[in-house]
Order: C-alpha cells, then structure tokens, then sequence
C-alpha cells in the first residue's frame, strides 16, 4: 500500500485525537490541575504536530483504499493511537513509567480496562476522565467513528475505500450494512452510542453519583471497557440501583446494535428472528442462575446473591470487567462459568470484545456437521445462522479465527508464566487482556491489578489487548512482512 | 431517493454505479451472492441476497418505502413479476426490463395492467437509435432530449456543400427550417458559435432542433444523393429483428447469420429478407455478398471483436453508413478517432434512459436538476437538459434583457408538448425542459448561464 494513503488516515486519526484531549485539557484547566493540563497540552501539541506533518503529502485520502490497505490503516490506527494516549499519563508524570503508561492507555483504546494502579484515586480527575474517554473512543471503533464524522472518508465516492475500512475495524464474523449509504450507517451507529451513554449517565445521576464518576462510569459501560474511578470498582458505592442500573446497560451494550435500529424503524420481526441475540440472552440467563445457587449461601438474601451474579455475568460476558463485589473468593464452579464467559463475549456488531456468540453458534453448529459427516460422510448438511444458509467460506473462516485465537493465548501464556506466577494468575491474566475483559483471578482479580509483572509481560499483554480488539488479523497482517511486499 | 434494483447484471451494475454517485440510496438484489458481494464492496450500497421476484425477499430489501423498484433481471417474466410484487408492497414507480420481441404488440396492456411506470427494452431502443442514424445518413450520431422530441445531430460539411463559407447570421435568410448550430468542432477545437461565425469545409457542426426539422435541413444539404436504399446487418439477434419489423419492406436488407434455425427463423417472419447462413467474420464472403455496393453496413453480432473489426473494413472499402454495436465501454475509445462509424451500445442506452427517468422524478425544492448529459467530441463539450423549477433565477425574462456567459449557448426549449428554437424574444418558464450546450465546464445548474446585461 501506498505510504501516502496511510499517512493521509493517520493524520486525520491525529487531529481528532486532539479534538478528543481538549476535553480533559479543559476540565483540567477548570480544576486547576496543572500537572494533568501540562500532561495534555503537550501532547495535543505533538499530536497537532505529527498530524499536520503526515498530513503533508496531498490526496492521501483520495487514493482508493483496498481489501489490504483497510486492515493496514487500522492496525496503524489502533497501534498510534495507543502511543499517543500514553504521553499524558507520562508527562504529566502521574504513571512515571512509559511501560506502564502505554499498558494503561492500551487497555483503555482496546476497551480493556485492565489497570496497574495499585491506587486508581490518587489520579487526578481529568486524568481519570481521559482513562475513561479512551475507552469510549476506542469502543465503536475509530474508523467507525472517523467515517461518521469527516466526509471524505465515509463520503460520497463510489469506490469502496470506505467499505474497506469499515470491514476491517468491525467486530463479528461478516459485517453488515443497515443502509445502503455507508456514512448513514456509520452516523446510525454513533447516534445509538451516544444516545444510550446519555441515558446511562442520567440514570446514574439519578442514583446519586457524582457527575465526573457517572460520566466515566457511562463511558466505560458504553464502550464494554471496564476502567472505574475507584479502587474496588463498583463495589464502593454500596448501592443496589446503581449496580442493577450497570448490570443492564452492560447486558445492553453487549448487544448487537442492529437490533436497536430494528427497533428504532419498527422492525419487530429482525429482532425476534435474531439467533445471536437469543443465545446471547440464554447463556447470560442459565450462568447468571448457575452461580447464584452456588454462591447463595455466602448473602443473607438470595435476592442479593441473584443480584451481584447477574452483574458479573454481565460484565464478564460483554468483557466489560467492573465488579460488585470480590469474585474472586466465589467458588471454582462460579469461576470457572465465568472464565468460560470471558472466552465467549457478546454479540457481533456491539462493543464488546472476545469471539462472540455468533462464532460460537457457527462454531457449535459445524462441530455438530462435522460429526454427523464421519458416520455419513456422503451426506449434505449446511450450516444456518439467523434463518440463512451460511457459505461455507464464512463457517471456515470462523474455524481459523477460532484456532488463531487459541494459539496466540497459549503463546502469550507461556511468556507470562515466565514471571512466576501461579497457573490461575497467569492463564486469567492472558484470558482477560486477549479477550477485552480486564481483571482475572487470582493474582489479577477484581481487587487487584497488573502491576507485579514485568515490563515485557506488561509489553505482551498490551499487544494481546489490541489484537483482541481488532480481532487479531489486522495487526498480523500489519506485522507480516508479505504485506509490504510489492507483489 | 431510495431506489431498489433487482439483477446485478451489467444494466444493473451500470444503473447502480451511477445512481449511487448522484447520492441516491440503492439496494441490490441478486441471486448470486458472489455477484452481490463484489458489488458492495466496490459501490456504496446495500446488497441482499435472493429471488427479486418474492415479496419476503422484496420486504428484507426495504421495497416497501423505495421511490423506485428497477428489475433489470435477465428473465422479462421474471422482471414483470417483481414490479407487480413491488406495486403490492406500495412502491410508486416500477421499471421493468422487457426484451423479448414476443412481447412487444402487448406493451401498452402490460404496462397498464401492471402498473408499470416504464419499460424499457434496450434491444428495440438501439434499434430505434439505428433507424434514426440510417434517416440521417449524413449525420454521424444522433442525441435526444425529452423523450426524443429534440435531436442533437453531429454532422461533417464537406468542400462542396453550400454551407461552406455561409455566416451564421444569414443561416435563416438560406434555410427555412428552424435548426440551430450549437457547437463546432475545427481542427480538434471547440467552439460555441456566435452570429458572426462562419463555418468552413472540414467543420464538423452539431445542431438541435425538431427531428422533422432537422431532416428537413439535411435533405435540403445533401440532395437526395445519400438516401439509403440497401442495408447489409451482421448477426440476426433481437436488434436485427427489431430493425427488420421497423423498417419495413422500404429497404432491401440482407442478414448474414451462423445459426441455420435463426436463419429460418428470420426468413419466416420477414419474407422481404434476404438471409444468408454463413460466418460473417469472413471478409471475403462479405465482400461477394456485395459490400462494395450497399448503402449501410451494420454489425450486431455477440461479439463485440467480430463487430469492431468488420466495421473498419467496412469503413475502409467506402461503404457509404457504417454502425456498429459495441458492448464494452473500453472498446469504444479505439473508434474514438474514426469519425465515420457510428457506435451504438445497448446496455448503456437502456442505463441513460433509466438514469434520466430517475433524475425527472427528483424533487429539488423548486431548483433545477439534470435530467440528460450528453458528452460532445471526446468530452471537450456537453450537452445538458434540464428541467426549470420553481426558484431557477430569470424566470419569464427575455433571453436578449440578459447577457449568456461565454462558451456557452441555449440549444432548445421545450415547454410541454412544443419545441421552441430560442430566439432573442424567448424566456424559460418553470417546467421547461432547457438544453444547454456547453463549450468549457460542466454545469451543475441553469443559474450557471445567465447573468445581468452589464449596464
């Protein structure tokens, strides 16, 4: 691909990471805190800078962008974007480490929220609600929301540059087209984001929470993030609302948002007929069920212990990763569905990271084929997925995402485990990065964080989280070297 | 507007590719989902995959709340069965592909019965295109405007024809006929003419007016030395029986095929015909058929090779007429330079003619859109009709109270069922179909071309 393509998308990515950093910049210039305004200053000043000089060879966005070249874009996308967020926990020297600034950021674009601050409170607020903002950022997509908002990308050219873009950065096995103008969907899918943080914000407000901790709160739900403002996460507001509130707008997030658009134009049918949405909806009812028998001994009412299992099924399955309360002294069986959870993730099409239902439904269903090909081996069967015949391309694809995916788990493991650990740390930590969610078990459980591994594991762990992000082939291929070749 | 196609054929993909780059909506349907694919992934718009002739298919693309329903499928039965089905779902206006010739005396019944708003058979539409071409022998290509009611004709003045040093402003004192040069073309250059041109041997001029009027002129040009008597077509597909039905037993024809039972066929139905069963790619046998004596050569086999290549040897052996049928686009730029042949593609008349359907229907808030564009001598000029709306500026002032901008000129008006070839006196009312021609820029409205008289 064309060096002057990329470098025409990353500097439009640049300056609207500036347009993003004025938000903290001018809550921190509000709440006279200076080390967090220097922090941010400077780095818009680099960003502005960075941008305005990749934005120097013309028509860099006017080039067509093919297959290759959306998923190249991307993965820069979500690599420099990392780097950038990074500079204001570092300058403002609040995160005094780069390691660990970049780890932090990281989790934050990739809508991780797994952190290694032993101490969340001592950060100051416009710093917290920068964490927050990444993940709100990152949680559509960036590309999603760059086609949404600067015309000559999603615009109206005839050629399939945008498209292109659009496949690489979306979640879920094949992606979907709600109107035939690519823009129109892009601006569909942003007003829903923005209009379900919104309700969410108010009703947290509503619950009595502050405004800053409401606002990162909702940014965090929205984008399936995870990253709270303070140290126990959720669990310190002692308040059934707010973690009834949480738990649902979580279980919401992880939807599809296609379903709500069905819903927007009335169309009931799309929604009832929806497989994944169904699915979706049984698992997170059976092991939210599941674990509240077995965990219903450790509350006085079984209503409570109904309560905080749905809110951590929720968060576990949509790879959010707050916590109500400390799940990690739950027993094995508990953990073990929600180790199980983490793995699957939500929908397609949502914020949320891991494989997604779908794939576990396609997956399931030609395991199922495939057995009943060994007894039968002449014998026709296809694979449905929502009512339609799935091409048998798509069931293979999902196979390999499948396999990719195991591999590049088992990998990261071992270099984890090299930090000395016991299995339940290390395995859950590489789990929870990979797949979106954030905390782990044990050593990496809700109440603790990230901090005692070393800085190439804390390197690792970030690269898994957005790979995970972008569903690994963006950045694989953006690491191949056959990419660059020529021919 | 929101605009469904059935069939992602080469009709349908054209229509998509161009409808979605003038910021209409547009839904595909196909059977073929591999098709469909790359289709949405080279155009902006939306596919689904299925049987556009069933109403479930149909609701998954939205057709209920479309302006347009478009089934350019390959099958007429099946294209007419997705514009009933679209009528029931609600749509207001359904096109129809409709090409087979069987159907062609029930035209009139189907669309009333159906309900169909247009149909269009590319076939018969080429056919038409070529007769025109075949009335105007001395014309090298023939543009309509408003559903053919004015022509924009090309045609070349040689040494000895009485238009050679023949100043514009005496043209009305030497021809009656109302026609009106809008353009000419000398030495590769282009001008828009003003009353004191003077017009040379070698220029080629392209002129509007009524189609009566404008054979009028040319016969009183040319005599009666180029009327075509004898016709020669390569290939006996629909356009050649088309053609045949039309021109009647007026001319003597003779059509060369491969096919024995198509020759039988033909000669069953046309018994005026002479038709030989032979390969018409044999230059030879065209030759001992008689193609240095015939008036017009005309080439409409399936192939465009086969085509390309017998209407240059055509065009070299001096036959006076040479048309030729050209599918591909990039094939059509090797005769950019001949003047002589006249290329005709139906699958893109077929696509202009739904285009401006579509642009007519747009509603632009009283301001004036495009409904045709014509590209003139390799693009160094245009031809562009447009339709007056209400918020157009100038309306009902005399064109000689305001000042043209240069390089530009008002080739007709037509005003309901009457063409006006303005004059000074003239004005554009709202509703007017307006041809303009352009020798510089496209235009994007009919603000561009007026302006205040200087005072």
């Amino acid at each position: 691909m064309s060096l002057k393509v990329l470098s025409g998308y990353l500097s439009t990515i640049l300056k609207m990471n500036v347009a993003f950093l004025i938000i903290p910049l001018i809550y921190a210039l509000i709440a006279s805190e200076y080390a967090s305004f220097k922090g941010f200053a400077v780095t818009a000043v680099i960003s502005l800078v960075l941008g305005l000089l990749c934005g120097l060879p013309k028509q860099g966005l006017q080039k067509p962008v093919y297959i290759k070249d959306g998923f190249i874009v991307v993965a820069a996308s979500w690599l420099l974007l990392s780097l950038m967020g990074a500079l204001p926990f570092y300058i403002s020297g609040q995160i005094p480490s780069f390691v660990d600034a970049l780890f932090e950021s990281t989790s934050g674009f990739s809508t991780t929220g797994a952190t290694l601050l032993p101490n969340v409170e001592s950060l100051q607020n416009s710093m917290l609600l920068w964490r927050s903002l990444t993940h709100w950022i990152g949680g559509l997509g960036v590309l999603v929301l760059l086609i949404a908002m600067v015309p000559s990308i999603g615009g109206n050219n005839s050629n399939s540059s945008g498209y292109n873009l659009y496949r690489a950065d979306f979640s879920g096995p094949t992606p979907v087209k709600l109107v035939p103008k690519l823009r129109q969907n892009a601006k569909i899918l942003v007003g829903i984001y923005l209009f379900l943080t919104l309700l969410e914000t108010i009703l947290l407000l509503l619950g009595g929470m502050p405004l800053l901790d409401s606002l990162t709160t909702a940014f965090s739900t929205a984008a399936t993030g995870g990253f709270s403002v303070k140290d126990i996460s959720i669990a310190a507001y002692h308040s059934s609302y707010l973690i009834i509130v949480i738990g649902i707008f979580m279980m919401l997030f992880g939807v599809s948002f296609n379903i709500y658009f069905f819903l927007m134009i009335r169309n009931i049918k799309g929604v009832a007929k929806n497989e994944e949405l169904r699915v979706y909806l049984i698992i997170i009812a059976v092991s939210t069920a599941l674990i509240s028998f077995n965990i219903a001994n450790q509350f006085e009412h079984y209503s409570t212990a109904l309560m905080h299992s749905f809110f951590q099924v929720s968060s576990i399955i949509t790879s959010t990763g707050f916590a109500s309360v400390n799940y990690d002294l739950w027993p094995t069986f508990s953990k073990s569905i929600l180790f199980l959870l983490m793995f699957i993730g939500a929908c397609s099409g949502s914020t949320s990271n891991g494989i997604k239902v779908s794939r576990i439904i396609i997956l399931f269903k030609d395991m199922r084929r495939r057995l009943f090909k060994i007894g039968h081996p002449r014998s026709v069967e296809v694979v449905k997925f929502n009512g339609k015949v799935m091409d048998q391309k798509v069931v293979g694809t999902v196979s390999g995402f499948f396999a990719t995916y195991m591999v590049i788990i088992a990998l990261s493991f071992v270099v984890v485990a090299a930090n000395g650990f016991d299995f339940e740390t290390s395995l859950s930590a590489v789990v929870s990065c990979f797949a979106g969610t954030g905390p782990g078990f044990g050593g990496v459980g809700p109440m603790e964080n990230y901090s005692k591994f070393s800085a190439i594991s804390k390197l690792i762990l970030s690269f898994d989280m957005i790979l995970g992000r972008v569903e690994i082939y963006p950045i694989l291929l953006f690491f191949s070297p056959r990419t660059w070749r020529k021919v | 507007m929101k605009i469904v196609i059935v069939g992602d054929g080469k009709v349908g993909n054209a229509l998509a590719r161009q409808l979605s780059s003038e910021n209409h909506d547009i839904t595909m349907i196909d059977k073929n989902a591999a098709r469909l694919n790359d289709s949405v992934d080279r155009l902006d718009i939306m596919g689904v995959v299925g049987n556009g002739a069933s109403i479930p298919v149909l609701q998954e693309a939205d057709t209920g709340h479309c302006d347009v329903l478009i089934a350019a499928a390959s099958l007429d039965e099946a294209n007419l069965l997705s514009c009933v089905c679209g009528r029931h779902l609600g749509v207001p206006r359904t096109i129809a592909r409709v090409r087979n010739p069987e159907y062609n005396d029930q035209l009139y019944e189907m669309r009333e019965t159906m309900g169909l708003s247009m149909m269009i058979n590319p076939e018969r539409a080429t056919a038409q295109e070529i007769i025109r071409v075949i009335a105007f022998p001395a014309a090298v290509h023939i543009d309509t405007f408003a559903m053919g009611r004015v022509e924009l004709v090309e045609y070349g003045i040689d040494s000895d024809s009485p238009l050679v040093g023949v100043s514009l402003l005496n043209l009305p004192h030497l021809f009656k006929n109302k026609v009106l040069i809008c353009a000419v073309e000398r030495s590769g250059e282009v001008t828009i003419p003003k009353g004191d041109f003077t017009l040379l041997a070698g220029d080629r001029i392209h002129i509007t007016g009524t189609p009566k009027e404008i054979s009028g002129f040319l016969d009183h040009l040319e005599g009666e030395k180029q009327h075509i008597r004898s016709i020669m077509i390569l290939g006996g597909g629909r356009i050649a029986f088309y053609l045949c039905q039309m021109l009647g037993t007026k001319y003597q024809i003779k059509i060369i095929e491969k096919d024995y039972d198509r020759c039988e066929e033909i000669c069953d139905r046309f018994p005026h015909v002479v038709v030989i069963h032979a390969n018409g790619s044999d230059i030879n046998l065209l030759e001992s058929e008689g193609l240095l004596e015939i008036d017009a050569f005309i080439a409409l086999s399936g192939m465009d090779e086969e085509n390309l290549v017998t209407a240059m040897v055509a065009n070299q052996r001096d036959v006076p007429k040479v048309i030729t049928k050209i599918t591909r686009n990039d094939y059509q730029s090797i005769l950019e330079n001949i003047h002589d042949i006249t290329v005709v593609n139906p699958k893109m008349s077929a696509v202009n003619h739904i285009v401006s359907y579509v642009r007519s229907l747009q509603n632009s808030h009283g301001l004036d859109h495009v409904i045709t564009i014509y590209k003139l001598v390799n693009g160094k000029a245009e031809a562009d009709e447009f339709l007056a709306g209400a918020k157009t500026h100038f309306l009902g002032r005399p064109f000689s109270t305001l000042s043209l901008k240069p390089n530009m000129l008002v080739g007709a008006i037509i005003r309901e069922d009457k063409v006006i070839i303005p004059t000074g006196n003239d004005c554009i009312l709202e509703g007017d179909h307006v041809v303009v021609v352009s020798g510089s820029r496209s235009l994007h409205s009919l603000n561009d071309i007026f302006g205040e008289l200087p005072s």
